[in-house]
């Protein structure tokens, strides 16, 4: 190597310029562009997950239920949905859609009244399940009673007869749950009756939503979040106490909620009974598409997400997919410009 | 002669994508021919690339320095994503594929007969390279096509600035006498490696 002439670092030149050229490459404008918008999808997922860790569930989980919403035919999978149990194709959706109405809730009392009607689906999924699976049952019991918890929580004080009289009702259905399980629901009970006695549910004051009665009457709204449903729900907010004495039944057999169906568009499905569990949600529960109407249109928001998922296929021509990914192609991607590749910078120095 | 100013140094560390394409306009070029030269492979070369630079955006906030630091991050990603590879890819004809033929960018200057006499003389340079040791390989590729100083090799390689020197005179001059060997053997060809020196320079040692 004496005579070797050191270009820097003790390199020798003509190794130098021998692998230089063995292996000299060059990044072709689409491939560039390809690269560069794989970059920027990459920092858009990243930057996602970020505001989902940040709390902005709401605006994601909305959008994927609506997702999930539009490829189930919306309002109409719902509704369809609204009898099944675990185990059905279309319980999922239900519990989708469970979660939708959470979602879109806009008061605290919204909220309770949801988690009370949700409460009590757990109750009816877990006393048809009972013989069959019984430690599905027992799951969804305990579901319903963290269900009770969070409506009281959320409900707070005023809440508290309608959760009351929710509670004796589906005290009363254990003892056929636990039968028809063999399962021991004293920890059930227990949980469920370690909160405000009927005696308290009789003495408050009744309000529009709490009547005296047992029997539920969630689907009286005292608040105006639901004004947007129409007159019908007024009607059969007048109409339902007499109606639910009249056909309240044991626990034994029908389910413990026996308000009519006062408003035919609400009710898309089945035997009157079981119609009225829709009946006894919220009125803005999703029990058909009508409701949901109501309430808003998940259904209508387009999905945001097509996008970041087409981002990985590589435009075919490189000069149209420059201008949609950010600046950085623009600064040497495009058909006038070469890369210089060797280190230094292409001759518009890039600007960043 | 810094790379690529602080701000865009700044931004890759924050994350920012138009920052990391910065990086890419500069360096994607070197970083491709080292790829393919480690992996023999321009596809998986290209997917290399893209991988690594995405590992730039998601990582870069872990690096510590500038322009210089940055680089030196991305060849040992680089370094690493290759070695991943040839592991899982052992022995998958090695020997015989060459497609680092179609690799080589055309020298404007020359002409048709010249061209393919380079294509010749890289494809015998790519073919000596393979004969020597992984780590003098490596060192080489490193200080010659990444470009990087020895110390910014050491640092990758996880050795001493010493190993690494010696490592690169030693691979300098296998490779200088496989190539002579090889014109010895071919006397018709021209001189071995296009604008150096006699041949006996290699000589050495």
């Amino acid at each position: 190597m004496d005579n070797v002439i050191p270009l820097n670092d003790d390199l020798d030149p003509s190794i130098g310029a021998a692998l230089g050229r063995a292996y000299r490459t060059e990044v072709d404008v689409e491939l560039a562009a390809q690269h560069l918008w794989t970059i920027e999808c990459a920092a858009r997922r990243r930057a996602d997950q970020g505001r989902r860790q940040r709390g902005r569930l709401r605006q994601t989980a909305v959008a994927a239920i609506s997702g999930v919403m539009m490829l189930s035919s919306s309002g109409a999978a719902v509704a369809a949905s609204n009898q099944s149990i675990p185990g059905d194709v279309l319980y999922s959706v239900k519990r989708s859609a469970e979660r939708a109405q959470l979602l879109l809730s806009s008061s605290a009392a919204s909220d309770a009244r949801l988690h009370l009607s949700f409460a009590q689906r757990r109750v009816h999924e877990a006393t048809r399940l009972a013989s069959t699976r019984p430690d599905e049952a027992v799951r969804l019991l305990d579901e319903a009673v963290a269900q009770f918890q969070t409506a009281e929580q959320v409900g707070g004080h005023e809440f508290a007869p309608v959760v009351a009289a929710v509670r004796v009702e589906v005290v009363e259905r254990l003892p056929v749950i636990a039968e028809a399980s063999g399962v021991d629901m004293t920890a059930a009970v227990e949980q469920l009756t370690a909160q405000p006695t009927p005696a308290d549910v009789v003495a408050a004051s009744p309000s529009p939503s709490a009547t005296a009665s047992p029997p539920l009457l969630v689907a009286a709204p005292t608040d105006a979040d639901t004004s947007t449903t129409d007159t019908t729900d007024t009607a059969s907010e007048t109409a339902s106490p007499t109606d639910v004495t009249t056909s309240e039944t044991p626990a034994a057999t029908a389910t413990p909620t026996a308000t009519p169906t006062a408003s035919p568009t609400t009710e898309p499905s089945t035997a009157p009974s079981r119609g009225s569990t829709t009946r006894v949600d919220a009125p803005s529960a999703p029990g058909s598409a009508a409701e949901f109407d109501d309430v808003e249109r998940p259904e209508r928001r387009p999905d945001p997400e097509p996008e970041p998922e087409a981002a990985p296929e590589p435009a075919p021509e490189p000069t149209p997919e420059p201008s949609e990914a950010p600046s950085a192609p623009q600064r040497g991607v495009g058909p006038a410009h070469r890369w210089q590749g060797d280190g230094t910078a292409p001759d518009e120095a890039p600007s960043a | 002669m810094e790379l690529f100013a602080d701000e865009v140094a700044e931004g890759v560390k924050a994350g920012d994508p138009d920052a990391v394409g910065a990086v890419y306009v500069v360096l994607a070029n070197r970083l491709l021919g080292y790829l393919a030269a480690r992996v023999r492979d321009r596809a998986t070369a290209e997917d290399l690339l893209e991988a690594t630079f995405v590992e730039l955006l998601e990582k870069g906030h872990t690096i510590r320095g500038g322009a210089a630091a940055i680089k030196v991050w991305l060849f040992r990603a680089a370094h690493f994503n290759a070695l991943d590879h040839l592991r899982r890819d052992r022995r998958h004809g090695e020997d015989l594929r060459d497609d680092l033929s179609l690799l080589t960018v055309a020298d404007e200057a020359l002409g048709p007969e010249d061209l393919a006499i380079a294509d010749d003389e890289s494809r015998r340079v790519r073919a000596a390279m393979q004969h020597l040791s992984d780590d003098q390989r490596q060192v080489l590729l490193l200080r010659y096509v990444a470009g990087l100083s020895a110390p910014e090799v050491a640092a990758i390689l996880g050795k001493s600035d010493g190993a690494v020197r010696s490592l690169q005179h030693r691979g300098e001059r296998a490779l200088g006498r496989l190539l002579v060997a090889e014109t010895e053997a071919n006397p018709g060809e021209p001189a071995s490696l296009p604008g150096t020196r006699a041949s006996t320079d290699y000589r050495v040692g």
